[in-house]
């Protein structure tokens, strides 16, 4: 496998810890506490006109005719549009991903001749206000033949009736590969363990919608475009690329974004439509997704079939395991991810997972439906990969009389660095130690004992374990240990003030996760100052710092790195005058709570702020030939790839009359290296998990067999409520990472990434006396409840409970 | 107001203590006319159809879905939305209450936690854990996994509604 | 997601109210307005006037009237929480009420709103269904009452005329034993099925039991033959039972995807059987 060469900004300062590792209050708070944010549908720009789309309402059909004059003679519509329209400007976004057998599609802006999916954009029309444009909308005259709608991926993947016609065969991707002797391990096992695993069409669905605002002045050929995107620097690259705006005159503008989680990680047709409209009606045009738009448009997330098997030895051990993931890609590919976000990423990222297994073997198969493009959400391809690796260690155990947590221990990788089959390098982990502190934390004998006791009296509780390891700053070197070649490098600008305050900004857009505040952290600590002196932009424009996008538990890790590089050049300009002001050498100055010191020598200080000050406007406090910008721009890049760790029990209990599951309570272990804010790394796993449990149990994107889409409200398509949110105990474990800033480690998608296969395998723990294992999501009470019917020993609870 | 029926109304509301007047069409949501009539977006839309809960303000002290309530509903009512509830330029014990627990993350849905919570606190200054989570389930947030939310109105609650403090950290 | 467009009327006294309704066929009540707004928002519902109820005088009040309480159709669900009337003289009506969505929607969202949407998943159809309640309407053609049994004849259909206005509802409060049950699987979801159930107890015995059914089925209805058992001797756990069998084969439940009709049919036996025993102490 290729290796990253090494570079200069792959390094980073090592610096005292203060402010990081403590509870920090975010900064972002007394802004978003009062009504103060401003987020996008809370911005209004003069003159501006409003955008609605006329969206497919059926799966698949043949466009034979579509008049727009109704629209166009509406009230207060200023302008519509068909794809003829549209296609004059741009025939549409390509899709794919540069993988073995990946075909690409191109995803025109709004639909041509044929409709792929309901929910497509058919016609744009801009007109006065939201309510205008909306019932603009409803006089659309379109006439279309119905094509056979191709919902189901297996029947796709085997051919017949074609979903989207650039795919004949209706095959977006296809490939595999095979590391170490896997027939071997198989031909020789002495058991083994597979099932086929499956996770369900589901949405992100972040509280706030997806929107944009464009605004063209065409004097000056400049275009701003404000989008709650993950991705600003890549949007205006796209800008330039597909529609031709002067890259020097394009910016793209994030302003304070109500959740991500991947829906907003992709490139969007509306993203590429509203510069056009502006530029043709002169007028800065603003839309603001529905929630119905947001639940058949946005980038739906993770349905398919995981295939796995182990080849266990007499041993118990892991000998070889086979991994197949089947996609169910939707109509096209989403942009810049394409079909492979889920089964590609499934079957190459996590096969492995904590075991220490000497030979692995995949392959992956993306089918193209009349359904939603599948893009990223949290954990891309992890989460059902993890889903299935944890749940068949699970079938293992049960197959081989063991606990979950003595499987787990029997089998998990000891010795670091380890190489898994594939190559990829795990430098440090606490792998195992996660299965003793999750077995100690849930008192496994205890629970046992507990169980026992309630299934007497007709009551199911289960736990269920998890036990996870994510790639985490997405960089170059992650890319490249996957065999993929994406180049990654953010960068950070810091600026010291003449009062010895600090300003930051960062190439990444935020969502949420509190990086205003983490990376104040890394900048304080770095320049030795307090972090309320610190104030920190994240990525509200691409006139500033550069950024790969906020994807891939990469923010903390890698805009971290940038600040610190960023900080460590205007430290040392602070250390070098420091220095000259204190008479010693610049090598013995320390940077700490916000004095410039001589080390070794009490009373030899100044304070930084005065430091600062001098630089500014006291010629005598510089040395020789000294060069006094206060101010640094840094990239930063990983060296090589790293790895948080963790895993998650979870205790259920199942209603024997309704089927409904309870969650009495989560037990999370994370190993992200050193943390910089505990309030932020334990937000993210109640949050992330939550996710999983809503994706385990609560929430499915239905389709019947026309391919209509049935859940479009939040009426239909259920998040999981405060009432079904269960407490979390939650332990941290730190093994810093020997390459990034302070030892950071990624983990904002660990949650979700492994919180599902936790809640099977405890409500397969729930049904062990019925002698039946589900291994599909949603665990619907109709399924769990079927489940609990099953069997003979079934009794009723006692009617007087 | 006019005893034909009309399309396009007068209307006027007390929000946060001051008086907003507008001719809307009758059909303009509560939600559009705080936010963009009053110029208070503050109050977020997260689905338009009653279910998400971060449109919640009170109308006439009690919580109400804006997205729910037409504007010439609210003909002559008071509104208080989330602008209205810091103490001065101070986070008012509640809101501090959220930031100290990390009660949000992203913020969108925020403003209708805390106007349903401050309802509730008003009615009932010591309510129970499952008083609040009965009371506020109807607001769906996806970032904080609810118990940071649910420990923030518990503190709230515990330090009295009344009591502001400016300390910052 | 906004509304179309339509015309507007708050009027000052019920005459009033009703002539507008009247004055053209696609013009609607507004009352709470939660149910509607949702249905205007997605404009499944296109509606020429709407006639708003609010400032119509005599739509309020709860009133113990003796052997029933009149409660007026304007009553938010959160006054019926919250009404000491309603929690000594028709408890059924508070345990049922925390059901109804969540506390923003109850402060708005009205008992006469609400029984008048007859929306199948709906607490207060299922109750007053098994309370044998009156409803009282106006219209052009003036004043008359309903008695549930005829008033719940479809999804979202009842038989108030489209220029009718339901008034006011008078709920019995001689059915001492009674019984509310919901499955729903979060807090303020539309239930998957409800069950209420009544009676009178009369020495240790149920008698005019009424067992109403709804959410799981396409319209509520009653279980005649759940309440004929009954009637048929004391309530045992053994009759519980086959009052659960036998509720179970008398339906047609619904199948969508919030569960299929054999998983609703399981339900509405468990909710029976609850409500059943819960009679029995009752009585």
């Amino acid at each position: 496998m290729k290796k990253l060469d090494k570079h200069q900004h792959m390094n980073t300062p090592v610096v005292a810890a203060r402010s990081v590792g403590t509870r920090v209050l975010r900064s972002e708070d007394p802004r978003l506490l009062t009504g103060r944010g401003q987020f996008i549908a809370d911005i209004d720009l003069p003159r501006q006109l409003h955008v609605a789309f006329v969206r497919s309402p059926v799966a698949h059909a043949r466009i034979t005719n579509i008049d727009l004059s109704a629209i166009r003679d509406a009230d207060g519509v200023a302008l519509a549009w068909s794809g003829k329209d549209v296609a004059a400007f741009c025939e549409g976004l390509v899709g794919e991903m540069a993988v073995e057998g990946c075909v690409p599609t191109t995803m025109p802006l709004l639909a041509g001749d044929e409709v792929l999916y309901v929910g497509e954009p058919v016609a744009v029309v801009v007109a006065e206000s939201r309510y205008a444009a909306e019932d603009a909308c409803e006089l659309i005259d379109w006439d279309f033949e119905e094509l056979p709608a191709v919902i189901n991926m297996d029947a796709a993947a085997a051919g017949g009736p074609v979903a989207n016609p650039q795919l004949p065969d209706n095959i977006g991707l296809n490939g595999g590969a095979s590391f170490g002797d896997v027939s071997a391990a198989f031909d020789q096992a002495a058991q083994i363990v597979e099932g086929r695993f499956y996770t369900c069409r589901v949405s992100a669905a972040p509280m706030e919608t997806r929107g944009v605002i464009a605004d063209y002045e065409w004097a000056s050929k400049t275009l701003r475009l404000w989008s709650n995107t993950q991705m600003p620097h890549y949007l205006k690259y796209m800008l330039t690329a597909y529609l031709g705006f002067p890259e020097q005159s394009v910016e793209v503008i994030t302003p304070d974004t109500g959740g991500g989680f991947g829906m907003k990680a992709h490139v969007y047709p509306e993203e590429m439509l509203l510069p056009l409209l502006a530029r043709e009606v002169g007028r800065p045009v603003k839309w603001i997704e529905d929630r119905r738009e947001n639940l058949v448009a946005g980038a739906h997330a993770h349905e398919q079939y995981v295939d796995i098997a182990y080849a266990l030895d007499a041993d118990g051990k892991i000998a070889g395991v086979r991994t197949h993931a089947l996609g169910d890609g939707g109509a096209y590919h989403m942009p810049p991810w394409s079909m492979a976000v889920e089964p590609w990423c499934a079957v190459v990222m996590t096969p492995t997972g904590i075991y220490d297994v000497p030979a692995a073997e995949y392959t992956y198969k993306a089918a193209a439906t009349n359904k939603t493009p599948v893009g990223a959400y949290r954990g891309v391809g992890y989460m059902a990969g993890t889903f299935a690796r944890e749940c068949l260690a699970d079938d293992a155990a049960r197959a081989l009389g063991m606990s979950p947590f003595e499987f787990r221990r029997h089998n998990v990788v000891r010795e670091f660095p380890w190489t898994n089959p594939q190559g990829i390098v795990y430098q440090e982990g606490s792998w195992r130690q996660t299965i003793d502190a999750l077995e100690e934390m849930v008192d496994y004998t205890a629970f046992l004992r507990r169980q026992a006791e309630l299934r007497e009296q007709g009551r199911y509780i289960g736990l269920g374990l998890s036990c996870f390891v994510e790639s985490s700053g997405e960089s170059s070197a992650t890319s490249l240990e996957h065999g993929l070649a994406d180049v990654y490098h953010d960068t950070a600008t810091v600026r010291l003030n003449p009062n010895g305050t600090a300003n930051v900004t960062i190439g990444l857009s935020a969502q949420g996760q509190g990086l205003a505040t983490t990376m104040a952290q890394m900048a304080a600590d770095t320049l030795g100052i307090k972090v309320e002196d610190v104030s920190v932009q994240t990525a509200r424009s691409t006139d500033h710092a550069y950024g790969s996008g906020t994807i891939g538990s990469r923010g903390a890790v890698v805009a971290g790195g940038a600040v610190a590089r960023a900080a460590d050049v205007v430290r040392e300009k602070v250390r070098q005058v420091a220095a000259h002001m204190l008479e010693a050498s610049t090598d013995d100055i320390e940077l700490v709570d916000g004095l410039a010191s001589v080390r070794g020598v009490s009373d030899a200080s100044v304070s930084i702020a005065d430091v600062a000050t001098a630089i500014y406007f006291d010629l005598d406090s510089w040395p020789e030939d000294f060069e006094p910008s206060l101010e640094a721009t840094q990239a930063y890049d990983p060296s090589q790839a790293m790895f948080s760790n963790g895993g998650h029990a979870i205790l259920v209990e199942l209603d024997a009359e309704t089927g409904f599951v309870r969650f009495e309570k989560i037990y999370s272990v994370e190993d992200c290296g050193t943390v910089i804010n505990p309030n932020i790394v334990e937000g993210q796993i109640r949050g992330g998990v939550l996710q999983g449990i809503g994706a385990s149990v609560f929430e499915e994107l239905a389709y019947d067999e026309s391919g209509q889409i049935l859940t479009t409200t939040f009426l239909d398509y259920g998040l999981p409520t405060m009432d079904v949110a269960p407490p979390f105990e939650i332990h941290h474990l730190e093994t810093p990472s020997s390459h990034s800033a302070s030892g950071v480690k990624g983990m904002g998608e660990s949650g979700l990434i492994a919180a599902p296969a936790a809640v099977l395998n405890a409500v397969n723990d729930a049904l062990s006396p019925f002698g039946v294992v589900l291994r599909e999501l949603p665990l619907t009470p109709e399924k769990v409840l079927d489940a609990m019917s099953f069997a003979k020993t079934a009794s009723r609870p006692d009617e007087g409970q | 107001m006019s005893t034909t029926p009309e399309e396009r109304l007068d209307v006027s509301m007390t929000i946060n203590g001051r008086r907003y007047r507008s001719t809307v069409e009758a059909r303009r949501t509560l939600a559009d006319f705080i936010r963009e009539d009053a110029q208070l977006p503050g109050t977020k839309l997260g689905c338009e159809h009653g279910v998400c809960g971060a449109c919640t303000v009170l109308l006439d002290d009690l919580p109400a879905r804006s997205c729910l309530t037409l504007a010439v509903q609210a003909e002559g009512r008071q509104i208080r939305t989330v602008e209205g509830l810091a103490d001065g330029q101070e986070l008012n014990t509640l809101q501090r209450a959220f930031r100290e627990q990390h009660g949000l993350q992203c913020g969108f849905c925020t403003a209708g936690f805390l106007m349903t919570a401050t309802a509730l606190l008003e009615e009932n200054a010591t309510p129970t854990r499952e008083d609040i989570v009965e009371t506020v389930s109807g607001s769906l947030c996806r970032c904080t996994g609810y118990q940071t939310i649910v420990s923030a109105i518990e503190q709230a609650a515990a330090e009295g509604q009344n009591v502001t403090n400016g300390d910052d950290q | 997601m906004k509304p179309p467009k339509f015309r507007y009327v708050a009027p000052k006294t019920l005459d009033e109210a009703v002539e507008h309704l009247a004055s053209d066929p696609d013009a609607k009540v507004l009352s709470g307005g939660q149910s509607l707004m949702p249905l205007l928002a997605m404009r499944l519902a296109a509606p020429s006037i709407l006639v708003d109820l609010q400032h119509v005088p005599g739509l309020d009040g709860i009133d113990d009237q003796g052997s029933s309480v009149l409660i007026g159709a304007g009553v938010t669900h959160r006054e019926i929480e919250r009404s000491d009337v309603i929690a000594q003289r028709l408890p059924i009506l508070s345990s049922a009420v925390v059901h109804i969505a969540h506390p923003q929607i109850r402060s708005r969202g009205t008992f006469g709103g609400s029984t008048a949407h007859a929306d199948p998943s709906g607490e207060w159809p299922t109750v007053l269904l098994a309370l044998g309640a009156t409803m009282h309407a106006v219209g052009p053609r003036g004043r008359r009452t309903i008695e549930a049994d005829n008033f719940f004849v479809g999804p979202f259909t009842s038989t108030l005329d489209e220029d009718e206005i339901l008034t006011h509802v008078s709920v019995p409060t001689t059915r001492t034993a009674w019984s509310f049950q919901e499955a729903a699987v979060k807090r303020g979801d539309y239930g998957l099925a409800l069950v209420a159930a009544t009676g009178i107890p009369r020495d240790g015995q149920l008698s005019e039991a009424r067992v109403a059914v709804g959410a799981a089925v396409g319209s509520v209805r009653r279980l005649t033959d759940v309440e004929r058992l009954l009637s048929q001797g004391p309530v045992t756990d053994a009759l519980a039972e086959e009052a659960a069998v036998t509720a179970a084969a008398s339906i047609d439940p619904i199948s969508d995807i919030h569960g299929n009709s054999e998983y609703r049919r399981k339900l509405v036996a468990t909710l029976v059987r609850r409500a059943v025993l819960e009679l029995k102490n009752g009585a």
